[in-house]
C-alpha cells in the first residue's frame, strides 16, 4: 500500500494553490457572489494552465487519466469558490471523464481536444421535475424520426445549462415498455432548435446557474447517442458510469467546501479573543474544529480511493457514492459549525461563513436526498432484496 | 400532574394562528425576507389585535400576562416569519419586559402606556464589536459631566437599533467589570447616535445594526431604574435572562415545527412515488425522528417556562432549553433539507430560509457553548 501522490499530482496541487493565492482571493469571490457573475476569466486561466485535460487520454491531447488530479484541483478551487470548482467539474468530469469512457470514437475525436482547451462545458440532464433517478419514471421521450430522434420533455437541476455546449440527456426510447433497457443517453448540442433554458432561483452558488431545460421537438441525429448508434437502448448500463462520475464531482466539491470552511473558521478562532484569550483555546471551539477536521479527512480519503479506482479502470460507483454521502454530510456540518465558531459575525454577509452555508445547500444538486442515496447504496450492497 | 394549557392560553394560540394565516401568507413572508425591510406594517397589525399590552402589569393598563403568553405568541409567529418575533420583541421584550422589571415608577408611567399602543419600541444595546460572549467586557463609556452622562462607544448586532425610538444602552460608569456597568434609556433621536443596518443571511428585516455613540448626552433620570440603577446594569440584565432564553427557545420551536410540517407534506408526496418499501421506511423514520425532536423541544421549554411562572428561578432549566432547542431545531431543519433533497435549496421552497433563520439561535442571546458553561457551573463542575 502506498498513499504517496505522484510527482505530477504534487505539482498540480502546488500550481493551483499558487493560482488561487495570485488571482482568486476572498474579495474577488465575494464580489462574484454578490453580483451573481460567472467567473469566466478565472476559468479561462485555469484552462490555460492545462488542467482541463486531466481526465482525457493522451491520444486526444490530454494528460492521461488522472481523475485524482482533477479531484484535487476541484477541491482546492471549491475551498475558495465552489462555483469556479463547479465550472471545472463540468469540463473535466461531466465532459472529459464521461466522454473518454463512454463516447464513440467520433465523439471523442470531435470533443475531447476542445475539452482539453477548456472550451467546452458539458452538463447532465438526468432528473426530471416529477421523477427520481433510479425509478423508471423517465418522461423525457425520444421518438424515432427519419434519420434521428425527436426529443420531448424536460430536465431539472441542470447545472450551468445556460452556458453549456452539450447536455447528456437520459431519454425513453421506447414509448410503452417500462423496463430499464428502453433508455438511451444522448449527447445533445445545446444550440439545437427547441432547447429552452430556465434558470431556477436558489439560495447559493449565486454566480452560476441551476436550470430547468425544456426540449420541444428537438431533432437529435442518431450519431448523437452517447457511444454511438450501437448504444441505442443501452442507457441504463451507461448511467452507472455517469452517476459514478457525478458522485465523484459532488464529493470533490463537498470536501473542498468543507476544507474552505474549516480554514476560515480556524483562522478566525486563532484571532478572535473573548475572556482575554483566543477562542481557539476553549474546549468547545477546539472540539468543533477537530470534529470538522476528522470529517474532512474521512471524506477526502473516500474520495481519493474512489478516484484511484476510477484511474485504475476498476468500477467505482459504490466508492464514489459512499464518498459523496460522507462528504456532503461533512460539508453541511462544516458550514454550520464554521458559522458557530464565528458567532454573530458568522451571520453577517460581510463574512464568508454565510456563503459557505448557502453554497452547501446547493451541493445536493440533482433531485437527490439522503434516502435516494442510501437507497442506491443499500442496493449496491445487495440489501434491497432484488437478485442481481 | 397536568400538562394542558389553560383555556385562556389556548385561545391566545388560536388568535395567533388566525393572525398568521390572515396577515402573513407564505408568499408575503418570502417577499419580506427578500426585501430585508423592518415589518412596521405587521407590528401595527399586532398592536391592533391588542397584543402589545399582553405582558404589561394590570396597574399600568396591561393584561398582566406572563412568559407562557409570550412564548405562545412567538412560537406561532416563528412558524411563518421569525423576523417578526424579534421586531415584536422590540416592544414585548426590550420594552415592556425591561421597563416592567427594572424601570422605576416614573419610567413605567412614562413608557408602558406608549408601548402598549405601539407608539414606541425599544432595542437592547449590550454587545460590542469586541464584547460578545464576554459581554461584561464592554468599553462604551458614560462619563458624568455638567449634570449629564456623555456616552461614547460602539455597539454591534443591535436588533432594531435603526427603527426603535429608544435603546437600552449598557455603558461603563466604573472600572469594576460587573459592578461598573449602567444601563441607560437612550432616545435614538439624540444627537450623536447613529445606526447602520447590517446585511445578514437570516432574520432579514430585523434591522440588526452597528451603532455609534458620539457624545450622546442623557440625564441621570435616564438611568434604568433611576439613580439607584447606577452601576447595576449587569444585575438588571441578569434578571431578564430567563425570559430571553425562553422566548428564543419558543422561536426555535416554531421554526422546527414549520420545517417538520413542510417536510411532512413533501414526504407524503414522495412516499406516493416510492416503490421500494425499504426506502419508504427510511423516509418514514426520518419523519418520526423529526417528530420526536419537536416534541422533546416543546415539553422541555414549556416545562422550564412553567417553573419560571411559579417563581422557581429555573436558571439551569432555561439554559438547557435555549441550548437544546437551538441545537435540536438545527438538526430538525437539516433533516428537512434532506427530505427535500435538491429542492431544499430553491427559493420556491421555505426550507432554505428555515436553515438561514434557525442558525442564529445557537449564537444570539448567549451561544450554545455559553449555555453549556452555565449548565456546567450549576452542576458545580
Ligand atoms: C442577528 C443578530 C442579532 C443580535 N441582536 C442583539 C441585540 O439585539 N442586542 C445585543 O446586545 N446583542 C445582539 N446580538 C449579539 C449576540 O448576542 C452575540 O453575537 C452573541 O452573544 C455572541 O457573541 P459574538 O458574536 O461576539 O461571538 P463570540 O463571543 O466571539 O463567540 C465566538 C465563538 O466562541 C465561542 N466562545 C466564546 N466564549 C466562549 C467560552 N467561554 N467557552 C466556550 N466557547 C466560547 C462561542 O460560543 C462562539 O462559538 C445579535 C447577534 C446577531 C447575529
Amino acid at each position: 500500500m502506498d498513499f504517496a501522490f505522484s510527482e505530477e499530482q504534487g505539482f498540480i496541487r502546488d500550481t493551483i494553490q499558487k493560482f488561487i493565492a495570485r488571482e482568486c482571493d476572498r474579495e474577488v469571490v465575494k464580489k462574484l457572489d454578490e453580483d451573481g457573475q460567472y467567473p469566466e476569466k478565472l476559468f479561462q486561466t485555469i484552462a490555460q494552465m492545462g488542467f482541463c485535460g486531466l481526465t482525457v487520454p493522451q491520444e486526444y491531447g490530454g494528460g492521461g487519466l488522472d481523475s485524482l488530479g482533477a479531484a484535487m484541483v476541484t477541491e482546492e478551487l471549491a475551498a475558495i469558490s465552489p462555483v469556479l470548482a463547479g465550472a471545472f467539474c463540468a469540463t473535466t468530469f461531466s465532459g472529459g471523464l464521461v466522454i473518454s469512457s463512454l463516447g464513440s470514437t467520433d465523439q471523442k475525436e470531435a470533443l475531447l481536444p476542445e475539452i482539453v482547451q477548456g472550451g467546452l462545458c458539458v452538463t447532465f440532464g438526468v432528473e426530471e421535475p416529477d421523477s427520481r433517478y433510479g425509478s423508471v419514471l423517465v418522461q423525457t421521450a425520444a421518438a424515432k424520426s427519419g434519420e434521428g430522434f425527436l426529443l420531448e420533455g424536460s430536465k431539472s437541476f441542470v447545472r450551468c445549462a445556460d452556458r453549456a455546449d452539450y447536455i447528456i440527456v437520459l431519454a425513453d426510447t421506447d414509448g410503452d415498455a417500462d423496463s430499464g433497457d428502453t433508455l438511451t443517453l444522448f449527447l445533445v448540442d445545446m444550440k439545437s432548435p427547441g432547447v429552452k433554458v430556465e434558470p431556477m432561483d436558489k439560495v447559493g452558488f449565486h454566480s452560476s446557474s441551476l436550470c430547468r431545460v425544456v426540449f420541444e421537438k428537438v431533432l437529435v441525429p442518431a450519431r448523437s447517442i452517447l457511444g454511438g448508434e450501437e448504444m441505442f437502448k443501452k442507457g441504463w448500463s451507461q448511467l452507472e458510469n455517469v452517476m459514478a462520475v457525478r458522485h465523484l464531482e459532488v464529493a470533490a466539491l463537498a470536501v473542498g467546501l468543507s476544507q474552505g470552511a474549516y480554514d476560515y473558521a480556524a483562522g478566525y478562532a486563532k484571532e478572535r479573543e473573548q475572556f482575554g484569550q483566543p477562542i481557539s483555546r476553549f474546549g468547545a471551539v477546539r472540539t468543533l474544529l477537530s470534529e470538522m477536521a476528522i470529517g474532512i479527512q474521512t471524506g477526502r480519503d473516500l474520495l481519493y480511493r474512489a478516484c484511484w479506482r476510477a484511474d485504475s479502470l476498476k468500477g467505482f460507483l459504490k466508492e464514489a457514492l459512499m464518498a459523496r454521502i460522507v462528504a456532503s454530510r461533512v460539508a453541511q456540518r462544516s458550514a454550520m459549525d464554521c458559522m458557530q465558531v464565528l458567532g454573530g459575525y458568522g451571520y453577517a454577509n460581510e463574512y464568508d461563513a454565510q456563503r459557505y452555508l448557502r453554497d452547501s445547500m446547493v451541493l445536493f444538486e440533482g433531485k437527490i436526498s439522503s434516502d435516494d442515496l442510501m437507497g442506491s447504496l443499500s442496493a449496491l450492497l445487495g440489501l434491497d432484496g432484488a437478485s442481481r | 400532574m397536568d400538562l394542558r394549557f389553560e383555556e385562556r392560553q389556548e385561545k391566545l394560540r388560536e388568535t395567533m394562528r388566525k393572525f398568521v394565516e390572515q396577515e402573513i401568507p407564505r408568499e408575503y413572508a418570502r417577499e419580506l425576507d427578500e426585501k430585508d425591510e423592518f415589518p412596521h406594517h405587521l407590528i401595527r397589525k399586532l398592536v391592533d389585535y391588542d397584543l402589545a399590552r399582553i405582558n404589561i402589569p394590570r396597574e399600568y393598563g396591561g393584561h398582566g400576562g406572563d412568559i407562557l403568553d409570550l412564548m405562545i405568541i412567538f412560537e406561532e409567529i416563528a412558524k411563518r416569519f421569525p423576523t417578526l418575533c424579534w421586531s415584536f420583541g422590540n416592544i414585548l421584550l426590550y420594552g415592556n419586559e425591561i421597563i416592567g422589571v427594572n424601570g422605576n415608577t416614573e419610567q413605567k408611567e412614562k413608557y408602558l402606556p406608549r408601548l402598549a399602543k405601539g407608539e414606541i419600541k425599544f432595542s437592547f444595546g449590550l454587545t460590542e464589536p469586541d464584547a460578545g460572549s464576554d459581554a461584561a467586557s464592554i468599553r462604551t463609556r458614560a462619563v458624568f459631566e455638567d449634570g449629564h452622562y456623555v456616552i461614547n462607544g460602539n455597539k454591534m448586532f443591535i436588533t432594531g437599533a435603526g427603527v426603535t425610538e429608544y435603546t437600552i444602552t449598557f455603558a461603563r460608569t466604573a472600572e469594576s467589570k460587573y459592578n461598573g456597568i449602567t444601563s441607560f434609556i437612550v432616545d435614538t433621536s439624540l444627537e450623536g447616535y447613529s445606526a447602520k443596518q447590517l446585511e445578514k443571511i437570516g432574520h432579514r428585516g430585523s434591522n440588526t445594526c452597528e451603532v455609534t455613540y458620539e457624545n450622546v448626552r442623557v440625564t441621570p433620570g435616564d438611568i434604568l431604574g433611576g439613580q439607584e440603577g447606577l452601576n447595576k446594569g449587569w444585575w438588571q440584565e441578569m434578571k431578564l435572562l430567563n425570559q430571553e432564553r425562553l422566548v428564543l427557545s419558543s422561536c426555535a420551536l416554531g421554526i422546527a415545527q414549520a420545517a417538520f410540517d413542510d417536510a411532512l407534506v413533501y414526504a407524503r408526496a414522495k412516499l406516493g412515488r416510492t416503490q421500494d418499501k425499504g426506502v419508504a421506511q427510511m423516509i418514514q423514520h426520518q419523519l418520526a425522528d423529526m417528530a420526536s425532536s419537536v416534541e422533546a423541544i416543546r415539553y422541555l421549554i414549556y416545562a422550564a417556562a412553567w417553573k419560571e411562572t411559579k417563581g422557581m428561578q429555573p436558571v439551569m432549566e432555561t439554559s438547557i432549553s435555549k441550548y437544546f432547542s437551538a441545537e435540536t431545531a438545527k438538526k430538525v431543519v437539516t433533516q428537512g433539507l434532506d427530505i427535500l433533497g435538491a429542492d431544499a435549496a430553491l427559493m420556491e421552497h421555505d426550507m432554505q430560509r428555515y436553515l438561514r433563520d434557525i442558525m442564529i439561535y445557537s449564537i444570539g442571546g448567549g451561544t450554545s457553548e455559553i449555555q453549556k458553561n452555565i449548565v456546567a457551573k450549576t452542576l458545580n463542575l
